[in-house]
């Protein structure tokens, strides 16, 4: 009972602190925004178009076709100067030229060449040529049918190109539908997928570590002291604390986890299994936390040292970016931390449709961390609270 | 048979913007930021512990002690930068056109450091509050600035948003001299977009502190 009010005290002190639940929530929520709307569309490429005002009828078309071709996200631009700084920036992945005399030329049985800018060393720059090619062959094609009608029926060159659209439309195109078969993605899926779990590790993380300069404070302030001279054992005071911030990780990890669902509309997989990883990955944060409770001397070297050391573990261990993006040694030393481990089970439950058998060797090396974690933590606590008079 | 439209691909002669000369200093203003924190609540203590009621008995003016603490803040914000990009560079490869401008952005930034700290100790009133004031003031900034991702990557709706803050124009600077743009061209307008956030800052400074000493 004593230790059920530790963790009532605790768990109070934490709700009523406004900055503690900024960084529960509202910072966890933004970061999943702004990561989200990051990591999406990269199916697409991002096409920068500058078409002059003064373009013909054939020059706005393909501009339009350009606009509403399914694997290009293209983005107007009013001068070529305003496009190539975005490409060279990497806000594009190539700029599309369309050329001022196009239709004169086009009209006047001429060829026309459309420039592609692209960043020579990037390879998205090249693929996105492709997708870009495929669009005006297509253009390309229905004037080429207006010509050959032009010149067999001798009349407009306006009328010929209206007649290759409807023969166009009349037709039956034959269609390509790409399907992947068993697909194995060592990626989480894009966009809130993505950023949703990610985060969940990280913050749930950091905030726990964070938590601990609660700790530290309470030791300085001698509130361990005064509860050690009444008839309360020290493992008490360390099993309240300890189940105060498991509670604090599980409802943080239960608040991502329902945002998630109910607002970016993230699967998060097989329940049994994603409860599993949620419990498993709050006890090692609970264990990261109290052990910076008690092997900090002040708040200030846990503020200091806490969030700095949580986005570092959470960079090496795959939260910012996927590791298998990274060099193979770099991969290993990412598996040192536990939050690769973490990522590693949530890409098989969310991109692999893993059950909880998928994920039990990282659930087991998770468990492993939250046992040291845990252990050392409650020992190293307990022996402040003992040798050092609660503080 | 020769289409009537062809594709004609062109290079850009422009240099590739590497990750590191975008994260380097995109990290290296993460934490420098997190002085802001450091810096004001330094403030806080020393006023619990009497430190600034003996500097003030000693002969000592307001004016000294507000530039002694102010330069404080921007030598250990500006070291900060410098090592960041320094180890960036040497150990990383992380390239920059014109180190003039790298130096020109990391003092902007450790001005507009010294106004965000003062803005913190205007605000507040206690440790605790300068704290979390600052820490979700960082943590706004980055957000918004393009620290944790890559700002070019983003939508445009956030990458103009990044321009509100001092990080994301230091980011644009910083982006622009790691693909070869040099001199004024590429730091001219992040230096005035820092400058505006920084004297935006410091007018909200000084409006509160003589609302407060008016109240």
């Amino acid at each position: 009972m004593t230790a059920l009010a530790v963790t009532r005290a605790t768990l109070t002190r934490v709700l009523r602190d406004r900055t503690a639940l900024f960084f529960m929530v509202l910072l966890p929520v933004a970061i999943i925004v702004v990561i989200g709307v990051t990591v999406s569309g990269f199916d697409k490429f991002r096409i920068g178009l500058v078409s002059s005002p003064q373009a013909g009828p054939v020059a706005q078309e393909l501009a339009t076709e350009l606009q509403h071709a399914p694997g290009l996200r293209t983005r107007t631009y009013d001068t070529a100067a305003d496009a190539r700084t975005a490409l060279r920036r990497a806000e594009l992945d190539a700029v599309v030229v369309v050329p001022s005399g196009l239709d004169a030329q086009v009209r006047a049985g001429r060829s026309v060449t459309v420039p592609v800018l692209v960043e020579p060393s990037g390879s998205a720059g090249h693929s996105a040529v492709t997708s870009v090619s495929a669009v005006v062959a297509g253009h390309a094609a229905r004037l080429q049918a207006a010509h050959f009608a032009r010149d067999e029926t001798g009349g407009s060159f306006d009328g010929a190109f209206a007649l290759a659209h409807d023969a166009e439309r009349a037709s039956s195109p034959i269609a390509v539908r790409a399907e992947t078969v068993n697909g194995q993605s060592d990626y989480l899926p894009l966009g809130y997928s993505y950023s949703t779990p990610t985060m969940l590790v990280l913050f749930v993380f950091i905030n726990a570590l964070a938590g601990g300069a609660a700790i530290v404070q309470t030791r300085r302030t001698g509130v361990y002291a005064r509860a050690l001279a009444a008839p309360v054992a020290a493992r008490t005071l360390v099993f309240g604390e300890t189940v105060a911030y498991l509670a604090l990780a599980l409802l943080q990890s239960l608040l991502i986890v329902g945002i998630g669902a109910l607002a970016f509309d993230v699967a998060w997989g097989d329940p049994l299994a994603a409860g599993a990883l949620i419990a498993v990955w709050a006890l090692v944060g609970t264990g990261a936390g109290v052990l910076a409770g008690a092997v900090f001397r002040t708040p200030e070297q846990v503020h200091a040292i806490g969030p700095a050391l949580g986005i570092g573990m959470g960079m090496l261990g795959g939260c910012m970016w996927p590791l298998a993006l990274v060099p193979g040694w770099l991969r290993a030393a990412g598996h040192s931390v536990p939050h690769a481990w973490a990522v590693d089970a949530w890409t098989t439950l969310l991109s692999r449709n893993g059950d909880l058998s998928a994920i039990m060797r990282d659930l087991a090396v998770l468990g492993g961390f939250a046992v040291v974690l845990l252990s050392c933590a409650s020992l190293a606590l307990r022996h402040r609270l003992t040798a050092g008079s609660g503080m | 048979m020769r289409l009537p439209e062809q594709v004609r691909a062109q290079g850009l002669p422009d240099d590739p913007l590497k990750v590191i000369s975008y994260f380097g200093p995109s990290m290296g203003m993460f934490f420098v930021l997190f002085t802001v924190g450091f810096a004001a609540r330094g403030y806080f203590v020393e006023q619990q512990q009497g430190t600034l009621d003996r500097i003030a008995a000693a002969p000592v003016g307001r004016g000294a002690l507000l530039i002694g603490k102010s330069v404080s803040t921007f030598v250990y914000s500006l070291a900060g930068l410098a090592t960041v990009t320094l180890v960036s560079w040497l150990a990383f490869d992380a390239q920059w056109a014109d180190p003039l401008g790298v130096a020109a952005l990391s003092v902007a930034m450790a001005v507009s450091v010294v106004c965000l700290t003062a803005l913190v100790i205007a605000l507040v009133r206690t440790e605790q509050q300068a704290q979390g004031l600052a820490s979700i003031l960082v943590f706004a900034l980055v957000l918004l600035g393009g620290n944790f991702v890559f700002a070019s990557g983003t939508t445009p709706l956030i990458r103009r948003l990044a321009l509100f803050t001092p990080n994301g124009w230091a980011l644009r600077g910083f982006t622009d001299l790691g693909t070869g743009v040099r001199g004024w061209d590429a730091v001219g307008a992040p230096l005035l977009g820092i400058a505006v956030f920084s004297a935006a800052v410091t007018a909200l400074t000084v409006l509160l502190l003589r609302l407060r000493r008016t109240s």
